[in-house]
């Protein structure tokens, strides 16, 4: 074990690893700060360079990408009142208010602060369960495999940017599209329509690039350009020095630490459920802190424990989400999703060999996440308020262009067949369409790369039961999983139905002013 | 009172039709997977018929939903249709982004680039012509040196 975190400690620090490190962060800070786009966007947009590097280093400059791209997101949600991406919508509630008293840089202060700690604190939590995680893989046979990818897919319905129905239609229509292709029980090529192109699957770095990059490039070129939020100015005469604002912001973040620890530890057991992801822990930890705060009148106007709760907890679920990505190979968001793709793409199955075989790359995934949060964190503390909102401020419009060409160099690299230029562009249009119509493209994508194990472990399981299907429910761990899957289903469908009946019943008395 | 019933009823088909068109065209595509499934042997349907039966009864029960207007309020505002306005600029977008990427299928990232981008900026900013041809030649330039030249990564020549 200590060898693996050396010679990954080696890999990170040598200067190829710091340079890549450097370039993954500054890419994913820039690409969050700009509205509308994520780390996701930066980690595909920084596919083409892994397709020239070895596994590790396609793993550092991915990894510190991921983090960074938080942190990043966090400085347009104080400047402009709206998203930096999803995973920061909680992070406006508290942090404009701060920006328009005058507080830019205390608000900047609070968000990379907490984010580091936190972030830093869930990826010590990761290693310190890593000698665990190889006996809990191996638990995992093709049966609770299964089980596992189900609860998944449906948690991920649940949680995701839709209703549970739409999102489990998502995850269906990506299923079926992962039988796209030869067969892998039978070899038989599979709705393929006659194209050869077609019969290894819809390669999935072509997938993130259309329902992801290319997809929000239409809305960004659809949008006018001038349909933006404009950087308001602060208070005038509130402005206090920028580091005497910052030191203030570091003194705040701990002095706050019961917001700060609560967040963190939800952040981070999000994290850990495949699919539920940031947005939600944002949310959640935000909701928490206010409902556990005694003085709830500051918040939505500046409150610094709202912004601390925001921000601590997306960046938790960094480190949480690595965990069924590591050991089971379930991607519990995109981001870890693209992690593994580039796995795949390098011959190595994530699971239980990760904590054997591949040891060192765990580490560096560790590593590059821990100083890639600690970077953005330090690089939004010392560029400063003033240098950082012209960023926020570019059109969404004028970078269409460049992320179209990175994203086609990005599928043209992953196979070296342009033919997957189309493939991307007819995903793309799905991704539009699916954007409009709030299906779940999480699910689709998650779905459709898990596709081909899902079948291969069903009937897998399903030879060792000698075909009887009760061998889904013969093993202990399988059960508690579809309990849970029962569990979340009825959970949800019971709000659901408490929440119908609560607008029936306030209906009337509408009606009846 | 009955016609007024049967108005309303398909007042909310023809909006559900409307606004569901893309979920009603995706339940279709599942019903194509479901049926060639039926062409596919032994192991090889099995999976993909499981799935697309299932996806095709979610697929209706979405719309029939929404046909009987039993979504939720949050539900409602978590399952309307659309931030994208089907106007000029959409569909100048949806152009644009088809021919850059046969643009480039035929000749190559960098000149895909050099031609598509410039065009991008004359037809949905307010950039003019000089500065269209700048920001353009800048794209094609910046990822010629940095894939190319700097990360060394064969780019794409086309088709000939």
């Amino acid at each position: 074990m200590l060898e693996s975190f050396l010679s990954a400690l080696a890999a990170v620090t040598t200067p190829e690893g710091l340079m890549l490190l450097a370039l993954g962060t500054v890419v994913a800070f820039i690409l969050g700060v700009l509205p509308g786009l994520s780390s996701t966007e930066g980690m595909i947009i920084l596919l083409p360079f892994t397709f020239s590097i070895g596994l590790n280093d396609s793993m550092i400059l991915l990894s510190s990408a991921y983090a960074a791209g938080f942190v990043g997101g966090a400085v347009t949600s104080i400047f402009l009142g709206i998203p930096g991406s999803s995973v920061s919508l909680a992070t406006m509630m508290d942090g404009y208010p701060l920006h328009k008293q005058g507080r830019t840089s205390y608000a900047i202060s609070l968000a990379s602060v907490s984010s580091a700690v936190a972030g830093i604190f869930s990826l010590l939590l990761v290693a310190l369960l890593l000698p665990y995680m190889e006996p809990i893989s191996l638990l995992f046979g093709p049966v609770e495999w299964f089980a596992f990818v189900v609860f998944g897919l449906v948690i991920l319905s649940f949680a995701g940017e839709t209703t549970m129905l739409r999102g489990l239609f998502s995850a269906g229509l990506g299923l079926l599209a992962g039988t796209v292709g030869l067969s892998v029980m039978a070899g038989v090529p599979r709705y393929t329509m006659g194209v050869s192109d077609l019969w290894g699957g819809i390669p999935i770095i072509a997938a993130f690039v259309g329902l992801y990059p290319i997809a929000e490039a239409v809305f960004m070129a659809a949008s006018h350009p001038r349909a933006l939020g404009q950087v308001s100015e602060p208070a005038a005469g509130s402005e206090k020095s920028h580091g005497r604002q910052v030191i203030e912001g570091i003194q705040d973040t701990f002095r706050y630490g019961k917001a700060l620890s609560i967040s963190a530890v939800l952040g981070w057991l999000i994290g850990v459920v495949p699919g539920v992801g940031a947005t939600f822990a944002n949310f959640m930890a935000y909701l928490v802190v206010k409902g556990t705060s005694a003085d709830k009148s500051k918040f939505g106007r500046g409150d610094p424990r709202g912004l601390i709760a925001a921000e601590a907890s997306n960046n938790a679920t960094v480190g949480g989400a690595l965990i069924p990505a590591l050991a089971l190979g379930i991607p519990g968001s995109l981001n870890t999703a693209i992690l593994l793709g580039v796995f795949m793409l390098n011959g190595v199955a994530p699971g239980s060999n990760i904590f054997t075989e591949n040891l060192e790359v765990t580490w560096v995934i560790l590593l590059a996440t821990a100083f890639g949060t600690l970077l953005a964190s330090g690089m939004a503390l010392c560029i400063g308020a003033r240098a950082l909102a012209p960023l926020a401020r570019i059109e969404q419009a004028t970078i269409v262009p460049l992320i179209v060409f990175i994203s086609c160099l990005a599928v043209l690299l992953a196979r070296g067949n342009p033919f997957d230029l189309f493939l991307a562009f007819g995903l793309g249009l799905i991704g539009v369409l699916m954007k409009v119509f709030r299906l779940s493209r999480l699910s689709f994508v998650i779905a459709l790369m898990l596709g081909p194990l899902v079948e291969s472990s069903f009937f897998q399981a399903l030879s060792v039961g000698r075909g009887s299907p009760a061998i889904f429910i013969q093993s202990a761990v399988a059960n508690i999983i579809w309990l849970l899957v029962f569990g979340s289903v009825a959970a949800y469908i019971i709000s659901w139905v408490r929440a119908k009946s609560s607008t029936t019943d306030a209906l009337p008395e509408r009606s009846s002013r | 009172m009955r016609e007024q019933v049967e108005t309303r009823v398909s007042s909310r088909f023809a909006r559900v039709l409307v606004h569901e068109w893309g979920t009603i065209a995706f339940t279709l595509a599942a019903v194509g997977f479901l049926v060639g499934a039926f062409g596919l042997r032994g192991q090889a349907g099995q999976f993909p018929m499981a799935v697309a039966g299932l996806t095709v009864i979610l697929g209706f029960a979405n719309l029939a939903l929404a046909l009987s207007g039993r979504l939720g309020a949050s539900d409602a505002l978590r399952a309307g249709s659309s931030e994208l306005g089907w106007n000029r600029r959409t569909v100048l977008s949806f152009v644009w982004f088809g021919f850059a990427l046969a643009l480039t299928y035929i000749f190559g990232l960098v000149v895909g680039a050099v031609i598509a981008s410039p065009i991008y900026f004359l037809l949905l900013t307010s950039l003019g012509v000089f500065y269209s041809l700048l920001n353009g030649i800048s794209i094609a330039l910046f990822i010629w040196v940095v894939f190319s030249k700097i990360a060394g990564l064969p780019l794409y020549d086309g088709l000939f």
